[in-house]
């Protein structure tokens, strides 16, 4: 099979769920719809009765929803690793897995946001941030970093995106709507593959590279710094920015590992997103894990052998006390079973490594989410106050499920408009690689108008 | 309610209720003794004197003459000398004639206070309030003089200021920020009465030059060239590079359309060349 042909290939089968979704597409997005439905009224009865709805009180002021905020901004790396740091330094096996990475980061910064909607008891204020902050609030820095970020994330989404649009503009025609060739046509910016066009995008790609990484830095740093500009144990130490990014790292390697399995599967993605990928992230998530346990042994340690203020009593919550079986799930599930998982080369394989990547991503919401957040909060400042509860409601169960089902239909939804993997640079690489890259050719109509009408 | 078992047995309840607040209020109201309250200075009332809140106070706190006296004496009983006013029950004294050695005294001068103050003074700024004691217009040496601030914080009150003893001029001084937001601000210099002199009070206008900031920012570091400007100018440095990218990214579209224009005149030349 010559490169032309591959690139039909490549086009058919990558075009083909623009055209007709799968068949457990419809289900996946019904079932999302409906939990999403589901936190929506659990946010109705919140705004209407105030957080009391919640378990969240005087002494535990924060819960699942900021939990998940930190768990979503740490997801949010992914897409700066893979399609820029990697990029940068120039590797190219990541590039039939940048889509995913940068649409899980767009997802993943929205996502952010809605939680922080979500823990808001009056989210019509949320203007007030706008027209009364003060920039030595590290809130304020959180909300011009993530912004940033966020409007960056977008843009280096796009980029690559311009040639795919191209081809969905002149290989899908009428096998879609009316509205969507338009909209290709108008994303397209009347690319027609010139050495001129080519040469500008490939410059405003390495510009969006490179501004990306310190933008992504400074958002996990800024998140970081809401925690460590207090006095609080366990937030007040100078570890936390650094940590954030490396458990953001983790996250972000491990998240796409799991999305990358869900739509090969779903999309017939084999071909394009083959065991290098998998090989390759696999080293990648295990060399970060070894340094986030680095890390979290570090953040422990001073505290433990001091045990000055009230280091004790949270050390004592997370080793021996109420949050211990999550702490210790955190680091065996989190750290030590992944590792050996990834280690083993009988256990390093496909399923082997989602596994990992599974347990990798649980273990982060609770390790760096939940128990960052809440222990922190149950110490008692006072000396009259006793440990702090807290004991999420089912309307915070609901509207946090809600925040990761809107996630991740955004996401599917994305890929039902748009290709799931950037059919452009791969056929660019190929070309690279030292492969014949004479032109694109339209892919077998037959079979795409067979997929359109159901036949 | 009704009339059934669980009902009666919420009545029963209640009453019990009842009847235990009512007892223990009760028990509180017998066999809890009164309390009482004593005196810095009890202690040291000699037993000639009667032992009762009276004796200093016309109302408590407010101190009587022979309050003041045994104020201004350094609080101390066996060198006061009761005032001249005929002692009664409910009178100035609080204490009873019978109980009671009275020595009158001579009548005292009333002592005059004028208050020095400057013109005016910035806000914020240290000034020096004066007073200057005098008797028949001599100046008096060793009397306390308190200074005042007249100001209102949701009711009208003078507000200490400091206290002196005049010298050798009978002059007492105090060192003075002021800080009130007002153009002038009121002060009041008040001798108290002792055995020599009658208490006096005087007060005066001092004007504000409202200028510079009443708080100084003593709090964090201070980084040379550091300031909000850093942060403006690493923020605006990330969109400046986002729109150059943006304006890049759409001038991709000249040369598409000169490519598209390009091989429509190539079709067409084909066309003629057939």
């Amino acid at each position: 099979m010559n490169n032309i042909e591959r690139r039909a290939e490549m086009e058919a089968i990558l075009l083909a769920p623009l055209v007709k979704p799968r068949p457990g597409y419809r289900l996946t997005m019904a079932v999302l719809a409906l939990i999403v439905a589901w936190g929506l009224y659990a946010w109705a009865g919140q705004a209407r009765h105030g957080l009391v709805v919640t378990g969240m009180r005087d002494q535990v002021f924060w819960g699942l929803y900021i939990a998940t905020f930190v768990f979503f901004v740490s997801a949010s790396l992914t897409g700066t690793l893979l399609s820029a740091i990697l990029r940068i330094t120039g590797y190219k096996w990541q590039v039939p897995i940048t889509r995913l990475a940068e649409v899980i980061t767009g997802g993943a910064l929205l996502g952010a946001a809605a939680m922080i909607v979500a823990d808001m008891g009056r989210p019509e204020r949320l203007f007030n941030v706008f027209v009364y902050g003060r920039i030595q609030s590290p809130l304020i820095w959180d909300v011009i970093a993530i912004s940033t970020y966020l409007t960056g994330s977008l843009i280096y989404l796009y980029l690559p995106m311009i040639p795919d649009m191209a081809i969905c503009r002149d290989r899908l025609g009428n096998s879609v709507s009316p509205f969507r060739q338009k909209l290709y046509s108008i994303l397209a910016l009347g690319w027609q593959n010139t050495a001129e066009q080519k040469k500008r995008l490939e410059k405003v790609m390495n510009v969006m590279a490179v501004v990306i990484i310190p933008a992504a830095v400074s958002v996990h740093s800024v998140t970081a710094w809401i925690y460590a500009m207090t006095f609080r144990p366990g937030w007040n130490t100078t570890i936390l920015a650094p940590y954030f990014v490396v458990s953001a790292f983790v996250s972000g390697v491990a998240i796409i590992i799991m999305t990358m399995t869900f739509y090969r599967k779903m999309f017939h993605l084999e071909k394009y997103i083959t065991r290098e990928q998998y090989n390759k992230l696999g080293w990648l998530l295990l060399a970060l894990t070894m340094v986030y346990a680095y890390f979290s042994f570090g953040e422990l340690l001073p505290g433990g052998y001091k045990l000055e203020g009230h280091e004790r009593e949270l050390l004592n919550l997370l080793f021996s006390g109420q949050q211990a079986p999550l702490f210790w799930f955190s680091i065996f599930g989190g750290i030590v079973v992944p590792v050996l998982l990834i280690s083993w080369p009988k256990t390093r394989t496909v399923a082997g490594l989602t596994v990992a990547a599974i347990l990798v991503t649980v273990a982060m919401w609770i390790k760096k989410s939940y128990l960052l957040v809440v222990p922190t909060l149950q110490v008692p400042l006072m000396p009259f106050y006793d440990l702090g509860r807290y004991q999420p409601t089912w309307a915070e169960w609901s509207i946090t499920l809600a925040g990761i089902a809107g996630f991740l239909l955004l996401v599917t939804a994305f890929f039902r408009f748009f290709p799931a993997v950037a059919v452009w640079e791969v056929a660019e690489e190929w070309g690279r690689a030292g492969m014949e890259n004479s032109g694109s050719r339209p892919a077998p109509a037959a079979q795409l108008s067979k997929l359109k009408g159901g036949a | 309610m009704g009339l059934g078992k669980d009902s009666y047995k919420v009545w029963q309840n209640l009453l019990r209720a009842g009847i235990f607040t009512l007892s223990f209020g009760l028990a509180n109201l017998v066999f809890v003794p009164g309390a009482m309250a004593t005196g810095a200075f009890f202690q040291q009332i000699p037993e000639s004197y009667e032992r009762s809140c009276n004796l200093c106070h016309s109302q408590v706190p407010v101190l009587n003459d022979f309050g003041q006296t045994f104020k201004s004496s350094g609080f101390k009983f066996p060198a006061l000398t009761v005032p001249a006013s005929p002692p009664d029950a409910t009178g100035t004294t609080g204490q009873p004639a019978e109980k009671v050695q009275v020595t009158v005294a001579k009548e005292k001068p009333q002592a005059e206070v004028n208050l020095i103050v400057p013109g005016s003074v910035v806000r914020g700024e240290k000034t020096q309030l004066k007073a200057r004691v005098t008797v028949g217009g001599k100046p008096v040496t060793g009397k306390q003089v308190q200074f005042f601030e007249e100001t209102e914080l949701f009711i009208k009150g003078k507000m200490i200021l400091g206290q002196a003893v005049t010298d050798e001029e009978g002059i007492a001084a105090i060192n003075y920020w002021p800080r009130a937001a007002e153009e002038r601000v009121a002060l009041v210099a008040s001798v108290t009465g002792d055995d020599e002199i009658r208490s006096a009070e005087t007060a005066a206008s001092l004007a504000l030059i409202q200028a510079g900031s009443l708080v100084e920012h003593v709090e964090g570091l201070r980084v040379p060239f550091a300031g909000t400007w850093v942060i403006i100018l690493l923020v605006g440095a990330v969109w400046g590079a986002y729109l150059y990218v943006v304006y890049n990214t759409l001038l991709i579209r000249k040369p598409g359309e000169r490519a598209a224009q390009q091989e429509v005149f190539e079709l067409k030349d084909k066309q003629q060349l057939a």
